[in-house]
């Protein structure tokens, strides 16, 4: 794996390039400076050499066996430069993909330890999803741009150096008149370059109307309503504005690009012209002029887009490395990579102590103020509209969010002061938005206790998982989803039970359920409740619910609203209180008298 | 499906494709080989004028020459430069600044009217997503063949047609240096097609892995999860196991092509070499003169050049593409659900007789032998253990999906044989994965009536309604802040997507497990707002809560795919059955203790 640094200008995909695939890389450059070499200056020279060879025959002046060597010369050049293209090809997709295997996974190692609060904000999520979308293309290009550039100066530079051997006046001329216009290429490339990111952040519009289109997650709402007309009429009209916009942008580059072409034909003719003056005098032999002009000329084809070209990727690979500079100095979590400890604390008891927290971006305190205390062995039941802070509570104290006002409390330690793994084996949580983990179901489950194996099928078991399982082409053994072969998808509800036989699998003393029950159908939810407090025996569960049914299992339930706590007891005292809580639970009992 | 699917050769798919490309865009595609012609004429062009300019220079040097004859012969070659570069420059914007994203968009569109005849079933099967996938990714490569076709005919085509002219007129034997160049990379393109098509299926399901890995790792809907299960050692293992396979089967193939290329270019080489042997035995003999011997040579090796050009670029990356374009033609293939029209009568109601249904992929049916009746303004409840099939019911009842067996009449029309835009008509619903469009908050509402236009109010009445609390937010304020808008919550979403469902006009409307991100409050008001807007019409509410089903006119009770009871709330509660165990199960935690 290659190491990320901090500071990346452009020039450091070169570096990164180089580190993935040394040999490659090196390789590659000096088969690319050899085929340039051949392709202009030494093919002149050959056929200088033979030209003239040919000519003085021609005239009787030398015997006809000399031509055999330029011959010779000129086929050997001929088949270098033929056979020369497929090796850098092949050098080439060899780099790119030791780059893909050294440099992705740090990538992935380095997004995979970021804070989490980079997670949630949109701008830093921007960055991040830029970074890692195609690292590799994104530093290949930028590569082969300075690999094609030396490819141009060196071609430059071998027909100037036979131009300054004959006649070196010519030589200092040419540079006077070109070197202005290089300068002016670069700084029109990287206008053009600036033009075309702007047309970009019109696509993402386009982009997304198309997802609507053509995905997966919204077929039935797009069957039913049948938007697609509506929604393909406007993805025309976006597509149209911005193609027209990208239109204005490849018209400016083509405009730069021919330019520059334009006026290397205007130096190829100055090269030209003052060649013309040494063959007449004698000075410079025509197979040489003739060597020189072929070159010069059959430059001007490929330099104008190949020049324009890198300087585009290297502008644009310049970007990229900014982004990853900014990627890689994000803050990342310490030891947020580490697995849980295998074996978790003894816990005793965890306290809020006048928190006050509000996520990063945000104005509004989602917590203020909230102070309570649970002790190790009971259970505990969240109750409160949606907005009020139930999730934020799980969250700060999973130790996604450090960055709170006031302290909580582990056994009377403040939770900042625990390694993350002590952290990780300490609490179990099932997230409302929990993940659907897309791969066998025992590995689903196995995911709860990673020092443990074996009790995958028992905690399927206690979840009421026995059925889906029987139900399952191979059992436990099933891959989960669309993404492997022979993957079968599950239910709502079905997956809920998988995240609930995950966390049951998990040794942590302290049991988080953010909403657990919500997509369960009555029967299991029942039961559910009935298992868990049997299952949760001397563990310190924690309920976030707004399915008041399930409160009533708890020891004490915390009512909270605007942030903090607004009432707290046992069912009975609260329901004898008369507050909110009594209020809310007359409303959902109504249902069922 | 994938596995059976034959590929059509290269040929085949060319003709199939011309056709499509200039109906994309026709007055462009002429234009478009009217620039390539005379670009090609353009290099002929400057072959002969760097002749004349050497064979003046080889006269001057012999002094046979003055300096305004050489003057006058490099003017000659740098006007046919000029004009080619011109030329270029323009033949080249065309193709990559106009044809181009014009003809994609058009291929785009395409695609977007195939999709909405698809039948919807297929959004849940593996194969035909990963079909789906590379189909997309033919949307570009449609026209960008095209344009190598073009290019070869009209550009290269031409090119070599006046070259070939020129050295004919040289010495005829020179001909066969255009043969001499051909032949190897009409060889090279059959092969590599094979190698480019395979790769690309055998890798597109292990590179589907590799990428879901990463997401596990990386995406926000996995991130807190995989960090507090510590569970990134285990993901990382998989994704750089399955990047290892897939990127030594990507070498694998690479090197073939690679040492293919290099063959390729000893044979190209070997035809340089013997172009060559013959222009010089020519000059030797006199027949043709040095500064023929160096325009001509200097203009092998752009033969040549052009010619690995084709071959390793243009073709490469034709081929390269060819397996994309073969699954986006094969997606075009599909069968649409098509039909004849028709008006739905709700008077009637909505009917299932004996239907079946299984996912592809799947042993189990999920919905078996269904038979059941709505009639007009009536309200269904259906209610089941997860995983029972109500929510593939509701799907077939809605015509969303066709049943495999038994028929389903909706309003008096068969969902067989009705094509989809009549039947959906006066059909809404609130699903259970309700979408969190990045439009609009008028657009949220009004994309389920596209047609209606009902305006401004209509979607705003639909929001009270649904008790969307709207605050400072207008209609027009964008419901995303990737697009620079506003960030709603889950409860407000659930809320827009319940206005979605009354705004569209219907006499049949569907509701899939509304409540599951509202408070309990909320959730009454909700239930019993949908209560009184389904008066009148056809309904059938998903649910869990049982409680809600009392609003129902009949329940259903759904298991395994199978009807097990059906009646009045009050009917299922007094038989003892699947029904009345679930009541009691949640009605328990409701009842008031007694001391």
């Amino acid at each position: 794996m290659i190491e990320i640094n901090k500071n990346y200008r452009s020039f450091d995909a070169l570096k990164l390039a180089l580190a993935a695939s040394p040999v490659c890389m090196v390789t590659d450059i000096l088969l690319s400076v050899t085929q340039s070499i051949m392709q202009t200056g030494a093919l002149a020279l050959v056929t200088a050499d033979f030209v003239d060879t040919a000519s003085a025959i021609l005239k009787g002046v030398r015997p006809r066996n000399d031509i055999y060597l330029p011959l010779v010369l000129l086929l050997v050049t001929l088949g270098v430069t033929t056979i020369i293209g497929a090796l850098i090809q092949l050098v080439s997709s060899r780099i790119r993909l030791n780059l893909k295997r050294r440099l992705i996974p740090s990538v992935v190692k380095i997004y995979a330890a970021l804070d989490y609060r980079h997670i949630e904000n949109n701008t830093s999520w921007e960055l991040i999803s830029r970074v890692s979308r195609d690292p590799v293309n994104s530093i290949m290009e930028g590569v082969e741009a300075y690999i094609q550039s030396l490819k141009i100066i060196i071609s430059l530079a071998s027909v100037l150096i036979l131009i300054v051997t004959r006649v070196w006046w010519a030589a200092i001329i040419i540079l006077f008149f070109s070197a202005p216009m290089f300068w002016l290429s670069v700084r029109a490339g990287r206008k053009v370059y600036q033009a075309g990111r702007e047309a970009e952040k019109f696509n993402r519009r386009t982009e997304y109307l198309g997802e609507v289109l053509t995905g997966r997650d919204n077929v039935d709402e797009r069957t039913l309503f049948g938007y697609s007309d509506e929604i393909n009429g406007k993805w025309q009209n976006q597509y149209e504005a911005g193609r027209k916009l990208q239109l204005k942008v490849t018209a400016r580059m083509f405009l730069f690009i021919k330019g520059s072409s334009l006026l290397l034909v205007l130096i190829s003719l100055l090269v030209a012209l003052t060649l013309i003056g040494p063959v007449l005098t004698g000075q410079m032999t025509a197979g040489w002029f003739m060597g020189i002009v072929s070159a010069v000329f059959g430059m001007i084809q490929k330099l104008g887009f190949q020049m324009s070209r890198s300087l585009e990727n290297i502008s644009r690979v310049g970007e990229y490395m900014k982004d990853l500079t900014a990627f890689a100095s994000m803050s990342q979590t310490k030891d947020s990579l580490t697995e849980p400890d295998a074996e978790p604390m003894v816990f005793k008891s965890l306290e809020f102590r006048n928190v006050c927290f509000r996520y990063p971006g945000s104005e509004r305190l989602v917590l203020d103020g909230m102070s309570f205390k649970m002790e190790a062995g009971r259970h505990y039941a969240f109750v409160g509209k949606n907005g009020a802070g139930k999730t934020t509570i799980t969250k700060l104290l999973t130790g996604l969010f450090p960055q709170y006002q006031g302290e909580i409390l582990i056994n009377g330690k403040e939770l900042r002061e625990y390694s993350a793994s002590a952290v990780k084996a300490l609490f179990s949580v099932v997230y409302q938005d929990f993940a659907r983990y897309y791969i066998r179901l025992k590995d689903n489950i196995a995911l709860g206790d990673l020092h443990r194996k074996g009790n995958e099928m028992e905690a399927a078991h206690l979840a009421g998982l026995d059925e889906t399982v029987n139900s399952l082409n191979h059992g436990l053994d099933t891959p989960l989803g669309k993404i492997m072969a022979g993957g079968q998808d599950l239910s709502g509800g079905q997956w809920q039970r998988v995240a609930i036989a995950r966390s049951l699998n998990s040794r942590a003393p302290v049991k988080i359920l953010d909403e657990p029950t919500s997509a369960l159908d009555p029967i299991s939810e029942s039961l559910l409740y009935r298992d868990f407090e049997r299952l949760m025996l001397g563990k310190t569960t924690v309920f976030v619910s707004h399915r008041l049914g399930s409160t009533k299992l708890a020891d004490e339930i915390l009512v909270i609203g605007s942030g903090r706590i607004i009432e707290r007891g046992t069912h009975d005292e609260l329901m004898a209180a008369n507050g909110p809580y009594a209020e809310m639970f007359e409303a959902q009992r109504g249902w069922y008298l | 499906m994938n596995t059976e699917k034959k590929n059509d050769t290269f040929f085949q798919v060319i003709t199939r494709i011309i056709p499509m490309q200039f109906q994309a865009a026709p007055f462009n595609c002429i234009l478009e080989n009217i620039l390539a012609v005379m670009h090609g004429l353009s290099f002929s062009l400057t072959v002969v004028a760097t002749q004349h300019l050497f064979d003046t220079i080889s006269k001057a040097s012999a002094s046979q020459a003055d300096f305004s004859d050489c003057m006058f012969s490099l003017f000659l070659l740098t006007g046919a430069t000029f004009g080619q570069q011109l030329l270029n420059g323009i033949h080249n914007f065309h193709g990559t600044g106009i044809l181009f994203p014009k003809s994609s968009g058009k291929m785009t569109v395409l695609l977007h009217k195939k999709l909405k005849n698809i039948d919807p079933a297929q959004f849940e099967n593996t194969d035909f997503l990963d079909d789906l996938n590379k189909a997309r990714e033919g949307i570009q490569a449609i026209p960008l063949c095209c344009m190598i076709l073009f290019l070869c005919v009209s550009f290269y085509g031409v090119y070599f047609l006046s070259i070939g002219t020129y050295l004919f007129t040289l010495k005829p034997m020179l001909l066969i240096t255009l043969l001499l160049a051909f032949i190897p990379a009409i060889m090279a393109q059959t092969i590599n097609i094979r190698v480019f098509t395979r790769l690309e299926e055998q890798s597109a399901p292990l590179r589907r892995e590799h990428e879901y890995y990463q997401k596990a790792i990386c995406d926000r809907e996995y991130f807190k999860e995989t960090r507090i299960l510590g569970a990134f050692s285990f993901f990382n293992q998989l994704f750089t196991d399955t990047l290892e396979l897939l990127t030594s089967k990507i070498w694998r193939a690479e090197r073939k092509i690679a040492l293919l290329q290099l063959v390729l270019n000893i044979t190209t080489f070997a035809g340089m070499g013997t172009s060559a042997y013959l222009l010089f035995t020519a000059t030797m003999n006199g027949e043709i003169t040095v500064g023929m011997f160096a325009a001509v040579f200097a203009a092998l090796g752009q033969i040549f050049d052009i010619m690995n050009e084709i071959v390793s670029k243009h073709i490469g990356s034709m081929n390269r593409d060819i397996g994309k374009i073969n699954n986006f033609l094969h997606l075009l293939e599909m069968p649409d659900r098509t039909g004849s029209s028709g008006i739905p009568d709700f008077t009637i109601g909505v009917a299932a007789y004996g239907i079946s249904y299984t996912y592809p992929g799947r042993e189990n049916p999920a919905v078996k032998d269904v038979t059941l009746n709505l009639a007009e303004g009536e309200t269904i409840a259906i209610v089941g253990e997860n995983g029972a099939g109500k929510s593939t019911l509701v799907r077939l009842l809605t015509g969303i999906y066709r049943p495999l067996e038994g028929r389903v009449i909706i309003g008096g029309l068969d969902t067989a044989k009705i094509a989809p835009s009549s039947l959906y008509k006066g059909i809404s619903g609130v699903f259970q994965k309700y979408q969190r469009y990045k439009m609009t908050l008028e657009e949220n509402v009004a994309i389920s009536d596209s047609l209606a236009k009902a305006g401004l109010d209509q979607a705003e009445s639909a929001l009270r309604e649904a008790g969307f609390e709207k605050g400072s937010i207008r209609m027009e304020d964008m419901l995303s802040p990737e697009f620079g808008g506003i960030d709603l919550s889950g409860g407000q979403w659930q809320r827009i997507a319940i206005a979605r469902g009354l705004y569209r006009v219907n006499d049949f409307i569907v509701l899939d497990e509304p409540t599951s991100a509202i408070d309990p409050i909320e959730e009454i008001r909700i239930y019993k707002q949908f209560q009184r807007l389904a008066e009148g019409k056809c309904a059938l509410v998903v649910t869990h809560r049982l409680g809600s089903a009392k609003l129902a006119d009949r329940v259903v009770v759904l298991e395994a795919g199978e009807i097990v009871d059906m009646g009045t709330h009050d009917e299922l509660l007094s038989r003892p059955g699947k029904y009345a165990d679930m009541w009691a199960a949640q009605a328990q935690w409701y009842e008031r203790e007694e001391k």
